[in-house]
């Protein structure tokens, strides 16, 4: 990391930052700061919900997955398509037509406070924790492999945000998004060139895709029907569907990026926008990391990534000496015999796959071995991968444009968010039960001051999650116990029309309560299932227990009322 | 005003998910 890189980083970041609040500095009012005037077009729309999406965890844990497993996590993406199409059909038009500022603002018109209330509540508590973690899971990486202070990043990453996003709001959030995701493609497509850059002279892109399919790599689809299996067309045709259904349909986070489009049609072409990009993105984030594990295969890579996260002296303990030797050598005769490979001439393909099983092995080996004598010590590596690949061999300038990236993505994502638990805290607690007079200014500082205050309750996560490990696995796990619970109540308001406020809020506590069940259950280890589960049944039973409610407890008094 | 022609719209891209799965599937069985 040399000044040049800083150079980069900083002016990359800087300008962002500038540029977003310049552009809406003449913004004044409510309704531009939380849906930015309604002037988006469909190609801000889609860069903006893919922005929000994507956070720097994705484009540091993406290709240390396939690095790790291989190419099928994109079979996760399989059911975002067909929730775009519903989305589109069924959740936009009925937003629209009743000009919401927030989804849960429509919930009290098709039900009531009640149901609007306690859907707002759930999405305010998991993705205000969340915004957190949004901060704290690139800061914990970057500090430790360049040796950062880790609440130096965390308060750098988080106050660049606040910002922008309490002075321009929405609408400088959609702007400085669009430049994100630019800078975001652009140094990766940067960094898979560099990374084919890296192999041998004889070695190229296509040699290197044979290999890694010799390696077990490019199983991209998995026809597996076993649903303890996480990762196969099947989960992701259904748990992935339901899944983005949720977070594209549900949560504040992304409705409000599609709830400033100009008009209905350009929020559907938003839509549409990342139906289509989405899984070519993320292959192509996947085939990075591929190609990583390709370069690794003629460039020794360390035995694990998070050396700098242990407090055991690596080079003075026998044992891990040892092992480090033999892994040396497993991997001086795989690269030998991987140097005269062509795709005509695969000869010693079974011996490479021996040696290469052989090397994960002793990886492993390594990592039980510092696991046994250091507590703290986390084996999961993988999201070092990438950035290690890329302080070591990309060329100066492009380490900091690198940087850039992760940090645009961390941004990028954290103010969505932010953005979304202010409107929600406004329109559906603030001016709902706080402050019911129509002062606009008032209402703007309010929002304005709502916006940093998250953002501060962000960053004050981000610092302590260190702490307890416990608390990321928490905040990871409690967006999924809760989607299921909001779906289900907005499929009962889109899909059963005699389904009334009543019997919709006690069947939004009876799923919550069984899926939270479930989840114990899960934890003591009693039955098992997978967190994409959660999302399915909880919706599931919140539909059955409204539609049983009101057709028996609380059908008199529907009759009554006509 | 808004003439889009929708159905082709959502048709086409879940054709498009179809051909990226077709090609996986290609990709997945050559090795």
């Amino acid at each position: 990391m040399g000044w040049i890189d800083w150079v980069v980083l900083l002016f990359t970041l800087i300008s962002i930052v500038a540029y977003g609040s310049w552009r809406t500095r003449k913004n004044n009012n409510l309704e531009g700061f939380l849906k930015g005037n309604n002037s988006e077009n469909w190609s801000t729309i889609g860069l903006s919900i893919m922005a929000t999406q994507a956070s720097a965890i994705t484009f540091l844990s993406t290709p240390g997955q396939a690095y790790e497993s291989g190419m099928g996590f994109i079979q996760f993406y399989f059911g975002l398509p067909l929730a775009m199409i519903l989305i589109s059909v069924f959740f936009l038009p009925i937003y629209y037509r009743l000009k919401v500022y927030t989804a849960y603002e429509y919930l009290e018109q098709r039900f009531d406070v009640k149901v609007r209330s306690f859907t707002a509540l759930l999405f305010l508590i998991s993705r205000g924790l969340a915004a957190g973690i949004t901060i704290y899971a690139p800061a914990i990486i970057l500090s430790s492999l360049l040796d950062w202070n880790l609440h130096l990043t965390c308060v750098g990453i988080g106050g660049l945000v606040i910002f922008y996003t309490v002075s321009g709001g929405s609408r400088a959030v959609s702007l400085t998004q669009k430049w994100q995701m630019g800078i975001i493609m652009g140094g990766m497509f940067l960094a898979f060139y560099y990374v084919i850059q890296s192999f041998p002279e004889q070695i190229g892109f296509s040699e290197g895709i044979d290999i890694a399919g010799n390696l077990g790599k490019m199983e991209i689809i998995n026809l597996d029907i076993d649903p303890g299996n996480r990762y196969t067309l099947w989960s992701g045709l259904t748990g992935g569907l339901f899944l983005f259904l949720s977070y594209f349909g549900t949560d504040q986070s992304q409705v409000q990026r599609y709830l400033g489009g100009k008009t209905l049609k350009e929020s559907r072409m938003g839509l549409m926008f990342n139906g289509i990009m989405k899984i070519p993105m993320q292959f192509f984030i996947l085939l990075v990391g591929i190609m990583v594990y390709v370069s690794f295969q003629f460039n020794k890579p360390p035995i694990i990534f998070n050396q700098s996260t242990t407090n055991i002296e690596l080079q003075s303990d026998t044992e891990l000496i040892d092992i480090e030797k033999q892994y040396n050598a497993v991997f001086t005769e795989k690269e030998a015999l991987l140097s005269s490979w062509t795709e005509q001439n695969e000869s010693g393909v079974e011996r490479v796959q021996t040696l290469q099983f052989q090397q994960d092995s002793l990886r492993a080996n390594y990592k039980e071995v510092i696991e046994s004598k250091d507590d703290g010590y986390q084996s999961k590596d993988s999201d070092y991968i990438f950035l290690t690949f890329v302080l070591n061999f990309l060329p100066a300038g492009l380490i900091g444009l690198l940087l850039a990236v992760i940090f645009s993505a961390a941004m990028s994502s954290t103010a969505g968010e932010l953005n979304a638990l202010a409107s929600t805290t406004t329109i559906d607690f603030y001016k709902k039960f706080v402050s019911k007079s129509d002062d606009e200014k008032k209402d703007l500082r309010v929002s304005k001051l709502l916006t940093a205050a998250w953002g501060v309750l962000a960053i004050g996560i981000a610092l302590i999650a260190g702490l307890f490990e416990n608390l990321i696995q928490l905040v990871n796990i409690l967006g999924s116990l809760f989607y299921g619970t909001i779906l289900g109540v907005f499929l009962l308001a889109f899909f059963f029309k005699f389904v009334r406020g009543k019997a919709a809020f006690i069947g939004a506590i009876i799923g919550q309560v069984l899926v939270l069940t479930l989840h114990f259950l899960t934890v003591v280890k009693i039955v098992e299932l997978g967190f994409l589960w959660y999302n399915i049944i909880g919706s599931f039973i919140v539909i059955l227990s409204g539609v049983f409610l009101q057709s028996t407890v609380f059908k008199q008094k529907v009759n009554s009322n006509k | 005003k808004d003439k889009t022609n929708w159905k082709a719209w959502y048709w086409g891209l879940m054709l498009f998910l179809g051909v990226q799965i077709f090609i996986y599937i290609l990709i997945t069985n050559s090795y």
